[in-house]
């Protein structure tokens, strides 16, 4: 976590960028780099809030909404429309 | 008789059925309207002008036969650039499909055709949906009907410019984090994002799958809810599509409101919104009041968190979609649609996850606030329409992120599936519309057409128009 007794701490620079980057195989010039870094940095603060929010023992049971539920099979055994 | 281009919808089907107004004049009119507006407004990427007549002649040949299909018949209807139409340009307001023919229609496509739509022209968009301003680097940027300096939100902007400049009597936008409910607003129109799988999405070019909608976009509620009478419904070409029976959106619309239970957020509706449009809404709060309706507050004890959610959602999903084309022509993207597709591809995993689960508990507060109440009501937008190319909106003495800014309300019914309703609600000191956003249950978009009705047809602000209709 970013958070440490309320401090943010600096997350992403360019080099991090850069290694991101190359992780998911995308090509970035300097130029794009430059741009991307504060921007990520921004988003990261956020994600990390709202991932520790999520990581709160009330909320060890809610599951992600992409769960599966087969709506092609429920739809042709229904018959009700 | 009064200005074709200032018939609503459904006045403009009635001339038809009762044949007192051909098909071909309301073409001919609105064909007019584009030829005057689209340089200025860039409402249209593509105009079908022969054909749209050729249509209209067919059209007018069946009615007088006595074959009329109903209140879509000989009316013209525009198309956000992102739905597809077999043999026409589908652009998605991008550089990287302009060339872009597909080969079969999108479900919505072929039922508006059922119904004898007249299709008049494909409207300019935020490239691929992603972004709510409508400024699109390839066509154009479309500009507020109400003053052609400003924006006119997004991401389906030119679908509202094009009904609020009369240059059609209705549209079809798009929907993920408010795309179809943000220009309805600012534009002064009413437009409805469906529950998730209540209108088919197939052929539809993706911007986040899991919260993609399509929705009708019009100049008022009945005129609303007789387009989506005429898209809803299952469809087995999309995985998403729910097995559920439709009903008819029109049948409640003079029901009232009496006795109805309307929810209003604590801490969350009226933070950070311009006076304007906290005067605004307060005011509809209490025409509803006068109506008959009980106004409730309810917790939403977790809805902070909301915009992050959205935001990683509708960055991930992008940037799958986008991967193979944002390695191979990266410089075919606008710049803020390349950023936002390069910062997708940097979110972590667990962001993702944490935010979908984030979008589990959010719904789960909301289902649990509609035990209470019907519909719960908010601002559609916190502010209303800034100077065209802004990326900072003035809210109190604070100039907030308009990313963010634009996302408060709307994220609400995109991120937990529900459907809500974008009715006009009033004007700034500038003259420029704002919109109140009416959240229902899910597959509960009858209250949503019964409320909106309810308070259009009680208040005057759909007399107003946009100058450029005032005055065609």
């Amino acid at each position: 976590m970013d958070f440490k007794g309320g401090l943010y701490m600096t997350l992403v620079n360019e080099d991090m960028v850069k290694k991101l980057a190359s992780i998911a195989n995308l090509p970035l010039d300097e130029t794009r780099i430059k741009i991307i870094a504060p921007e990520l940095e921004k988003w990261i603060h956020s994600n990390n809030e709202l991932s520790e929010k999520m990581s709160a023992e009330d909320f060890l049971t809610v599951t992600p909404i992409t769960i599966f539920n087969h709506p092609g099979e429920l739809n042709k055994r229904n018959t009700d429309i | 008789m009064t200005n074709i281009l200032n018939l609503s919808l459904v006045e403009a089907s009635k001339l038809i059925e009762t044949k007192e107004i051909s098909p071909v004049e309301l073409a001919q009119e609105n064909l007019k309207q584009i030829k005057k507006t689209n340089s200025e407004y860039h409402a249209f990427i593509t105009v079908y002008e022969e054909e749209a007549l050729q249509v209209a002649k067919a059209s007018e040949t069946l009615i007088s036969a006595g074959h009329y299909l109903g209140p879509l018949h000989g009316i013209p209807i525009a198309l956000k650039d992102n739905i597809a139409i077999k043999g026409k340009n589908t652009t998605a307001g991008s550089k990287v499909l302009e060339n872009w023919i597909p080969t079969e229609n999108a479900t919505v496509i072929n039922k508006l055709l059922g119904h004898g739509a007249n299709f008049i022209g494909k409207t300019n968009m935020h490239e691929f949906a992603w972004g709510g301003t409508s400024d699109n680097p390839h066509y154009g940027t479309v500009k507020n009907a109400w003053d052609s300096t400003r924006f006119p939100a997004g991401s389906s902007g030119g679908s509202a410019v094009a009904v609020a400049t009369g240059s059609c009597f209705g549209a079809l936008g798009t929907d993920t984090g408010g795309s179809v409910r943000l220009p309805s607003a600012v534009n002064g129109i009413v437009g409805i994002r469906p529950t998730i799988g209540r209108v088919s999405n197939y052929g539809v070019i993706p911007l986040a799958w899991s919260m993609d909608t399509v929705g009708p976009m019009t100049k008022t509620v009945e005129d609303c809810a007789v387009m989506f009478n005429a898209i809803a419904g299952y469809d087995e070409k999309d995985e998403g599509s729910v097995f559920l029976a439709t009903e008819d959106y029109t049948k409640d619309l003079n029901k009232g409101v009496k006795g109805l239970r309307i929810g209003v957020i604590n801490d969350f509706t009226f933070v950070d919104v311009q006076a304007s449009v906290e005067s605004a809404i307060k005011g509809a709060l209490q025409h509803f009041e006068h109506l008959g309706a009980h106004i409730e507050n309810i917790n939403i004890a977790n809805i902070k968190g909301n915009i992050t959610a959205q935001l990683v959602v509708e960055s991930c999903e992008p940037s799958a979609y986008h991967q193979k084309w944002l390695r191979e022509q990266p410089e075919s993207y606008g710049a803020d649609v390349r950023l936002l597709l390069e910062l997708g591809e940097m979110q972590l995993a667990t962001h993702y996850i944490q935010a979908q689960r984030y979008r589990t508990l959010l719904r789960a507060e909301l289902l649990e606030a509609f035990k209470s109440v019907d519909v719960i009501i908010t601002p559609t937008l916190s502010f209303t329409a800034t100077k065209v190319g802004e990326t900072k909106v003035k809210v109190g003495d604070e100039y907030l992120d308009m990313t963010e800014a634009i996302m408060q309300f709307t994220g609400i019914p995109s991120l937990t599936g529900l459907p809500a309703l974008n009715v006009p609600c009033g004007f700034d000191e500038n003259g420029l519309p704002i919109g109140m956003q009416i959240i229902g249950k899910a597959f509960d978009e009858l209250t949503l057409f019964r409320v909106g009705q309810a308070f259009e047809s009680t208040t005057n602000f759909k007399q107003k128009k946009s100058s450029v209709l005032e005055f065609a």
